[in-house]
């Protein structure tokens, strides 16, 4: 079953009256239990595309569909029972907390706004905060006065305490030191094989997507432009923008052959083709005029290059 | 060779909390020395200390800081204007805020270069124009016009890493230069900078959390935790055959291309305690016992410069499987 689903949502941003087109055309789908990663560089739309699943942003045109349902533009009620299903949790922990509230108040306050009887509030905060690998007594803390591993913990506790079955994760280690991202991810790993939930995991690392996810989408200036399994993409990478993330990312033992890629600036307008046409070493005349759509490799890996085999 | 930096015994606090405990490190003319370790071990520290930026609560209690001859904590404040800018240069983390966001970039060039003695102006925009493009910025003369906000992240780092190497500084103290950037970018700094030494032989003190680029610029490696080197040697020593085991968690927290799960090290990062006994990170270190709580260890020399500060170090426990990777 299809936890959630997005067909060609679209976005633009105005910006000093010019037009910005920040997402443009997305779809994916994410099935129950599933984990898929989003990567790609700052600007390329992962964020955007985050923010209009969870409705912080309008969808220009598209659709949403969580559990079956079109949520694209629903509102009031609908939109509170969305909530029930899907939760982020976003990069810099310490600012996604009200500052004048405890965490467990702020804890408590999602499982009240879902109807927790008052009476069990502060037992259940306890309870997701051991789950988290917190100790209880953090629920008197204020966000400042916890590092930034263990808010990103409550902030953890905070999203899953009304058991939603999607987890959107934007950046939700990027602020913290490796061996306290490792943590995170440890956590993030045992509690996906403890409740079956879905993850939608947005990083800009890809090293770190693929050792969690079980597919991955690759984004380039608001499209999608590889999809497939992390191990396919990983090791088959197709379109030459995958391949140069991964030849970017600086191995911690190189071989002794491995060297920096040489990388064009794009520079200019690129119109309706393919958006990494200037940076690309293998363009030809086709990329140059028309815009490659998602394509299947096989049947775990599409790929939008016109020349990628 | 003599060392163009030699750091000894230094000690820095803030407000009289500890924060860098007895570091000493050297570096000779051309190296790229790489410094690693959690937030708040002291890597930024160690590189104010040595620029002279502690701020007024820092004070560099004790040791000395000799860079060409001279012990830069001891050097009058106006000689330290002479030395900083022109033969000791600073990248800083943040590229947006490195410069002042109300004045064009090519007057703040030429203000760095007027204040060290270069007073031709066409010259000296000759200069940086050839700085910039060595950069891989084609477009100088727009950036030089420019205000800081006008350019991306990239170009900004790009153009604070021209600024730093403009007069052709001995030293350059760079502070996370490329953690602010995105993979494709990071990638091209990284190449310029390496580019930039091999031309001009700069010796280049890297501070950085990204462990790959450590291993693609550095040529010695110094690791820090609770302000203290704890683990100090040549590349290959350190990254291949790390002996301490904080060193060797930070490895396995990393995540990699093709590997498997990032391991995560257990408790928090601990900021310098000074505390009277036993070794700082002994509270999560998987191999500590007795000894390790209750005794501090000294920096223990395992030949070939390759030193390391745990009582353990030349256990078999701890060596089995030393060698990471297949190396």
């Amino acid at each position: 079953m299809k936890v959630l689903e997005l067909t060609d949502i679209k976005k633009t941003f105005w910006k000093n009256k010019q037009c910005f087109s920040a997402v443009d055309g997305v779809s994916f789908s994410i099935e129950k239990g599933e984990c898929v990663g989003l990567v790609g560089e700052s600007g390329c739309g992962k964020s955007t595309v985050a923010r209009m699943i969870t409705r912080l942003e309008k969808t220009d045109s598209g659709e949403i569909f969580v559990n079956g349902e079109n949520v694209t533009r629903c509102k009031g009620k609908a939109l509170r029972d969305m909530y029930r299903h899907i939760q982020m949790v976003f990069q810099n922990p310490v600012d996604s907390f009200n500052p004048r509230l405890k965490l467990g108040s702020s804890i408590g306050e999602v499982l009240a706004n879902f109807g927790t009887p008052r009476g069990e509030i502060k037992q259940k905060v306890e309870r997701l905060l051991v789950q988290v690998g917190l100790e209880p007594a953090m629920a008197m803390r204020y966000p400042h006065e916890v590092s930034g591993g263990q808010c990103q913990r409550a902030a953890i506790a905070r999203a899953i305490a009304i058991a939603p079955e999607l987890l959107i994760c934007d950046e939700a280690t990027s602020a913290l030191d490796v061996s306290v991202q490792a943590q995170i991810m440890e956590l993030l790993f045992r509690l996906r094989k403890e409740t079956q939930m879905s993850y939608l995991f947005i990083s800009h690392d890809l090293a770190l997507v693929q050792s969690i996810c079980d597919r991955v989408l690759v984004m380039h200036r608001g499209r999608i432009v590889e999809a497939g399994d992390t191990r396919e993409v990983i090791e088959h990478a197709a379109h030459p923008y995958t391949r140069l993330l991964l030849a970017s990312v600086f191995p911690l033992h190189p071989d002794p052959q491995w060297k920096i890629p040489d990388v064009p600036t794009a520079q200019g307008e690129e119109g309706d083709a393919c958006r990494f046409w200037q940076r690309c070493p293998s363009c030809g005349e086709l990329c140059r005029t028309e815009r490659p759509s998602l394509r299947k490799l096989n049947e775990r890996h599409d790929v939008a290059c016109h020349f990628a085999e | 060779m003599a060392s163009i930096l030699e750091i000894e015994q230094l000690n820095v606090s803030y407000n009289g909390i500890p924060a860098l405990q007895n570091v000493g490190l050297q570096a000779e003319k051309g190296e790229i020395l790489g410094i690693v370790g959690e937030s708040g071990s002291g890597k930024s520290t160690l590189l104010k200390a040595v620029i002279g930026l502690l701020g007024d609560n820092g004070r560099a209690e004790s040791g000395r800081v000799v860079f060409e001859g001279t012990d830069l904590l001891r050097v009058p404040a106006k000689a330290l204007r002479g030395i900083r800018g022109a033969r000791l240069g600073m990248i800083f983390q943040n590229p947006g805020t490195s410069f002042n966001p109300i004045r064009k970039i090519g007057d703040q060039f030429l203000e760095a270069m007027r204040s060290h003695g270069k007073t031709d102006r066409t010259a000296a925009i000759q200069q940086i124009l050839e700085m910039l493009a060595r950069l891989g910025l084609r477009d100088g003369e727009r950036i030089l016009y420019s205000y800081p906000f006008e350019l991306s992240g990239g170009m900004n780092q790009r153009v604070a890493i021209a600024l730093a190497m403009i007069l052709r500084p001995q030293l350059l103290l760079a502070d996370e230069p490329t953690s602010a950037l995105d993979v494709t970018v990071q990638a091209q700094c990284v190449k310029e900078m390496m580019d930039l030494r091999d031309s001009l032989g700069t010796t280049i003190l890297l501070v950085t959390h990204n462990m790959g680029v450590v291993s693609y610029m550095a040529d010695k490696v110094a690791v820090m935790y609770a302000g203290r080197i704890v683990e100090y040697g040549a590349k290959a020593d350190v990254l291949n055959c790390p002996r301490h085991p904080y060193t060797r968690a930070l490895i396995e927290a990393i995540p990699q291309i093709g590997g498997g799960a990032p391991k995560g090290i257990q408790g928090q990062p601990s900021a310098a305690k000074g505390t009277p006994d036993g070794c700082d990170f002994s509270s999560r270190c998987r191999f500590s016992d007795n000894i390790c709580a209750f005794e501090r260890p000294v920096m223990n020399d395992c030949g070939q410069g390759h030193a390391v500060f745990c009582h353990k170090c030349f256990s078999e426990v701890l060596h089995e499987g030393v060698r990471v990777n297949g190396y």
